[in-house]
């Protein structure tokens, strides 16, 4: 079983006002909800911030920690590639901090009911993996 | 304004993830006026493996009052030592990314401004560490890759790295720094390019060949090189051979008798004063990241009719401090945490410490009284400390101490002097501790200690004319000019031993009140580390 930890709530980048930012930069720094954070093996003793309000922890059977670590990887605007070089002509920037979100907006009403209210959901890889969308094509996990 | 602190342990703390913590602390620190600090601990065990992910830090908003800062802390285990002691079973906190096949990614990305990242260790299989923020600084980190690449990558962004030992695979510079980033008192080694568009100060490059300085940015001096390139400084010691601790176990600390790097760095303690240990810097400053491993004269005093010197599976580098006192005391197995002065004093009935091994080196105190003093089992070895043995018939006081011991816990039964011991230094005795445990009848084991009598009776500092009065150890420092010490009056069995402990090209000059010394009228201490031992006889003073 592999245990994921989802930000449940928006992060927002703001000035040093505390006034809003282009928005281009706050998608760029900004974990909002249904990103997945990180992944952990079953049984992961998670920290006491780890969970709400902050947090949704979703837990999936069978899956192996691992399969799920490329839905962690964030979203470039180039691919990260070998020859890249240190003088700018192919290096990427990151446009958002996590390629894959959960919808949560979407997920069933009992899943959502689950993670609103208990900070937790066991499920299925099976039943989750069409609400974790690629942000850049709009296709979701397999 | 607040000091907001989360921990990321592995059980009992607010993040078991650095990554998570950043996520779940990501605010404005400007406007709540808060300055976070992210203690790693190294219970936090899933950032060993951080999988194909990079962790990045952002999301913040700060400026140089409010930052966020990612430490480690000193002296629990938590923050590397300075160099790898068991790569990818180290039981410090460090960021893993070996499953990492992309050689673009990087285990920490730092886009945030403001951010001062301390005390963590990287274990990567391309790169560390991605500064791409302003004012981001990267202070006694420990960085290493398993294959080729940049290990740092600047490109953009202003970073400052201090104090860190860099270890590239090559194929890319070990740091390539955008021309804003600045390294001071780095080490950086590798097999192809050290170091590319940066400025570079006190810094050591090894192994990058004429690519070890790429393209430097104006400003970059003090640097040495084991290669004929230089970083355009007027002071850069270029083709220098330097005598690290253990350069092949990645201990790239100078030693005592580095002739390379040792005492030729610029003094830079308005930006900092310590090395990446922790240890206080001296003047003159010392190129890398490593101040040299300089033994530095202490005490220490064992009292008691049986004393025993022991073992515990602990380390001690430079500087701690430990008191034991009892009827009956036992120190468990552990480590000894750092401190400014390194004293451990034991006093009790009885003392024991348990078994295991010990490793001291640098500045140590040690006193041990009591009417019965066992330590246990285990193997130990300290250095460059001063020792005094205070028993019912034994007092000697030392410049240098060795123990060792396999003995197991108890059975103490003899405290034997022989300085007939063959690997016994010269000018040194061995004491040797015997045991004869009750669970194994007639099996001696020992444990000894080589020690050089001496009739030190207390240790003065001296950095001009001086008297010496008897008994007197004068530890010379003549960075500031040559100056000559005086014996006191000719009586028997004086003893006055003066040692010169400064890296420099003066002179301490003896002179007697009358008589002469080995036939001489004056006897000249030039050579760093160099100790004369004069015994009075009456009349004249002879160097033993």
């Amino acid at each position: 079983m592999a245990e994921i930890l989802i930000k449940a709530v928006d992060s927002v980048v703001t000035d040093e006002h505390g006034d809003p930012v282009d928005p281009a930069i706050d998608t760029a720094h900004s974990f909002k909800q249904g990103h997945p954070v990180v992944v952990m093996p079953d049984g992961h003793e998670w920290g006491s911030d780890e969970g709400l309000p902050k947090f949704y922890i979703l837990k999936i059977p069978g899956m192996d920690p691992t399969d799920f670590h490329p839905y962690l990887a964030a979203h470039t605007d180039t691919p990260v590639t070998a020859s890249t070089k240190p003088d700018g002509s192919a290096r990427s920037s990151t446009l958002c901090p996590r390629l894959w979100r959960l919808d949560i907006s979407n997920i069933p009403a009992d899943v959502k009911r689950s993670l609103t209210t208990t900070g937790t959901h066991s499920t299925t890889w099976e039943s989750i993996k069409t609400h974790i969308k690629n942000r850049k094509d709009g296709s979701t996990a397999s | 304004m607040a000091n907001v602190t989360v921990t990321v342990n592995g059980s009992g703390g607010n993040y078991t993830s650095l990554a998570a913590a950043i996520a779940g602390t990501a605010a404005n620190l400007v406007t709540t006026t808060d300055q976070l600090s992210i203690v790693c601990y190294a219970s936090a065990t899933a950032d060993r493996n951080i999988g194909t992910t990079q962790i990045t830090v952002s999301g913040y908003t700060t400026n140089a009052t409010y930052y966020v800062h990612i430490y480690t802390p000193t002296g629990t285990g938590d923050r590397h030592p300075g160099w790898w002691q068991n790569p990818g079973s180290e039981t410090f906190y460090y960021i893993g990314s070996l499953d990492n096949t992309g050689t673009s990614i990087y285990s920490l990305i730092v886009p945030q401004d403001y951010t001062l990242v301390e005390g963590v260790a990287f274990f990567s299989a391309y790169r560390a560490i991605n500064p791409t923020g302003t004012s981001v600084t990267i202070n006694s980190c420990l960085m290493t890759q398993v294959n080729s690449n940049y290990l740092v990558l600047a490109a953009s962004g202003s970073p400052t790295l201090n104090n860190c030992v860099l270890i590239g695979g090559g194929s890319g510079a070990t740091v390539y720094g955008g021309g804003t980033t600045i390294c001071n008192n780095c080490t950086a080694v590798t097999t192809s390019a050290a170091f590319e568009s940066l400025k570079a100060v006190n810094c050591i490059t090894l192994g990058g060949g004429t690519s070890n300085y790429n393209n430097m940015t104006a400003g970059s001096d003090y640097n040495a090189s084991d290669s004929s390139t230089t970083s355009g400084g007027t002071h850069d010691r270029a083709s220098q051979t330097f005598t690290f601790v253990n350069s092949s176990a990645g201990n790239y600390q100078l030693t005592a008798t580095d002739a390379g790097a040792r005492g030729f760095g610029s003094n830079l303690s308005s930006t900092f004063t310590t090395d990446i240990a922790g240890n206080t810097r001296t003047v003159p400053w010392d190129i890398g990241a490593w101040k040299a491993f300089t033994p530095i004269p202490a005490s220490v005093t064992l009292t008691g009719a049986l004393i025993s010197l022991t073992a515990e599976p602990t380390t001690e580098s430079g500087k701690g401090t430990k008191t034991i006192t009892g009827s009956l005391v036992t120190s468990a197995p552990g480590s000894v945490a750092g401190g400014v002065s390194n004293s451990k004093t034991l006093i009790g009935v009885s003392t024991t410490t348990s078994a295991g091994v010990v490793t001291e080196t640098g500045q140590a105190n040690y006193t041990l009284s009591g009417a019965s003093e066992a330590i246990g089992a285990g193997a130990a070895i300290e250095s460059a400390i001063t020792l005094s043995v205070t028993g019912a018939s034994v007092t000697a006081t030392v410049g240098s101490v060795y123990f060792q011991s396999n003995s197991a816990p108890g059975g103490l039964q003899t405290l034997n002097l022989n300085n007939s011991r063959p690997s016994a230094p010269p000018g040194y005795v061995n004491i040797m501790w015997q045991a004869d445990p009750p669970e194994a009848p007639n099996v001696v084991r020992n444990v000894s200690a080589y020690v050089e009598i001496a009739g030190v009776t207390s240790i003065v500092a001296a950095s001009s004319n001086y008297t010496a009065a008897d008994g007197n150890l004068v530890l010379c420092t003549t960075t500031a000019g040559s100056f000559q010490v005086n014996l006191p009056t000719s009586i028997m069995d004086y003893t006055v031993s003066v040692k010169k402990v400064s890296v420099d090209s003066n002179t301490v000059t003896i002179v007697p009140s009358s008589g002469q010394i080995d036939g001489s009228s004056t006897l000249i201490v030039s050579a760093f580390g160099s100790c004369a031992y004069l015994v009075c006889d009456g009349q004249n003073w002879w160097i033993v």
